[in-house]
């Protein structure tokens, strides 16, 4: 059930008028049922997957909270990151490790047949257990108290606008909007379908147009035409912004209209001035548990290790940091799927954060349009690498931009173009009038006449643009 | 520890860092990770205690004053 079909427009209004009518607690469990049913219109028989983590979390936070020994605590933490990544070990890279490690053994002339499971990801597999994860965590950390209510929970690891592709939502933030009554208001209900309305136009006209320059470039073979090639990197690029923002605006939306607030996900990444700041403005969710669950704990274990004991504080820092930012991309590139052009993905964003600080006085020092054009241009390159199906296309592509840039029919590229410049002319006006203001919402704050004018615009594209196709998200792969 | 001199060495080090000017304790900071940890590290040197994971939320660490809570709490 995809946010921009019909079907889930019928079940949304069904969904808020019985959450209108209803009380607090039942609300709650409405809103359970209504998730648990969403979930399984995808695959019913996954729903096992998310009552197992579910399960596996609250009895964990419990036993944690019930504890005062950290030996004790620890364990509970274990056991849920066990479950929960081997959940994602198995449905996820079981498959792509059992094939990499027959190739790797095949080299060295040791033959055997993969064990294979075959078996489809689950959706939002990836969210929903780093979810679960952060809380049980969080608890440990005492940052938020374990939950009593065994249904308020399965609500929280549950909750339908963001199960499939976030924001992964803490527990010290979304738990409590749950486990209390929560305000209806106009206001609110205005905002939340201004977040519906503009999630919608990136998704159905934004990215699923520019698909049609993409796919056709990154899905043929050899021959590649430079020109295509950049203009194909420049579409997605842009593509996947509006995909996934646009997921996380109607997800965003979707919450707000019946008053409970997810977090910000996107924060116009393409504007930033450095990589590092690319990261902390593109799947915020994602890149902030990274964070605060693998990245702080590895570096301060090794910037405490006795062995740089001996060194300046400056030099034990740049040391756990270059390593530490190295490990943490890497892993955060594998999370987006089993394929190793995703962990070089990571692993060339870590490099570029490494090689930002290095040279950060002199990056700095640089004309602020400068460092933002080189910027995009830089996480171009890693949507290549992201994008094509292994990494010798994406060399081969790269090559293409710089030894056959020219194209034999120069239409397709002329096309390509002109309709990159429309389709994404709006999505930039708008971000360059929110980065003006740094408001997220300065739409609502333009003159009634113009906000309603543009908002009539936004329905006009939607209506006669807009692809109805039944195209999933992009992230939903992940 | 001196919490006078450890606040000015903290707005020293986040200057240089940042390259920015902090003219009060309860400025608004966009401290980046590198420097976040840049600064625990300091904090650890300076009170010769870890400090604790569980006491860190980078999202509360905005400014000068909560860096410093932080210290205090480390101590």
């Amino acid at each position: 059930m995809l946010f921009q079909s019909f079907q889930f427009a019928a079940f949304f209004i069904v969904v808020f008028t019985l959450y209108v009518v209803l009380r607090h607690r039942w609300q709650n469990r409405m809103l359970l049922v209504a998730s648990y049913i969403f979930y399984g219109s995808w695959d019913w028989r996954f729903l096992s997957l998310i009552a197992i983590s579910t399960v596996t979390d609250y009895l964990c936070s419990l036993g944690i909270e019930a504890s005062d020994e950290k030996r004790i605590r620890k364990r509970y933490v274990a056991v849920s990151v066990f479950v929960n990544l081997t959940l994602l070990g198995i449905f996820k890279y079981f498959d792509f490790f059992s094939t990499s490690f027959h190739t790797l053994f095949g080299r060295v002339g040791i033959e055997f047949d993969p064990i294979l499971i075959n078996v489809i990801l689950p959706v939002g597999i990836s969210f929903y257990t780093f979810q679960t994860m952060s809380y049980t965590i969080d608890v440990y950390r005492n940052k938020v108290p374990a939950a009593r209510n065994f249904w308020d929970f399965s609500l929280y690891v549950s909750f339908f606008p963001q199960l499939v592709a976030g924001p992964i939502e803490r527990g010290t933030r979304l738990l409590p909007q749950i486990l209390k009554p929560r305000q209806l208001s106009w206001e609110r209900g205005f905002q939340g379908a201004y977040f519906v309305l503009w999630g919608l136009f990136l998704k159905v006209v934004v990215a699923d147009n520019l698909a049609k320059i993409v796919d056709p470039v990154y899905s043929a073979t050899g021959a590649y035409e430079g020109i295509n090639v950049l203009l194909a990197t420049y579409a997605f690029s842009i593509q996947i912004y509006a995909d996934f923002a646009g997921y996380s605006f109607m997800a965003i939306g979707l919450a707000k209209v019946m008053g409970i607030d997810l977090m910000e996900n996107f924060r116009r990444p393409y504007f930033t001035k450095n990589i590092s700041d690319f990261w902390r403005r593109w799947h915020i969710s994602l890149s902030s548990w990274f964070r605060d669950y693998v990245f702080s704990p590895f570096y301060l274990y090794l910037a405490r290790q006795p062995r740089l004991a001996n060194l300046s504080i400056k030099t034990r820092h740049v040391i756990a940091f270059m390593v530490t930012i190295l490990v943490t991309e890497y892993l955060l590139g594998f999370w987006h799927g089993a394929g190793w052009n995703y962990g070089f993905f990571g692993l060339y964003h870590g490099v570029l954060i490494a090689g930002y600080y290095f040279i950060r006085g002199l990056w700095d020092r640089m004309p602020t349009a400068l460092q933002i054009f080189l910027t995009y241009h830089l996480a171009c390159l890693g949507w290549l690498i992201f994008r094509s199906p292994s990494l010798d296309q994406a060399s081969q592509m790269l090559k293409a931009i710089f030894v056959n840039f020219r194209a034999v029919d120069s239409s397709i590229a002329m096309q390509s173009a002109l309709t990159l410049l429309a389709l994404t002319s709006i999505p930039i006006g708008v971000q360059l009038f929110q980065e003006w203001k740094n408001d997220t919402l300065v739409v609502l704050k333009w003159p009634r006449l113009v906000r309603d004018a543009f908002f009539v615009l936004l329905v006009i594209l939607i209506v006669a643009f807009g692809e109805f196709g039944g195209r999933p998200f992009i992230y939903f792969q992940f | 520890m001196d919490n006078g001199k450890l606040t000015s060495d903290l707005r020293s080090l986040i200057e240089g860092e940042l390259k920015i000017q902090v003219t009060s304790e309860s400025q608004e900071l966009d401290l980046d990770s590198y420097t976040m940890m840049m600064v625990i590290l300091f904090i650890e040197e300076q009170s010769g205690i870890p400090v604790n994971l569980d006491d860190l939320d980078f999202d509360a660490f905005t400014s000068l004053s909560s860096l410093t809570s932080l210290a205090q709490q480390a101590a």
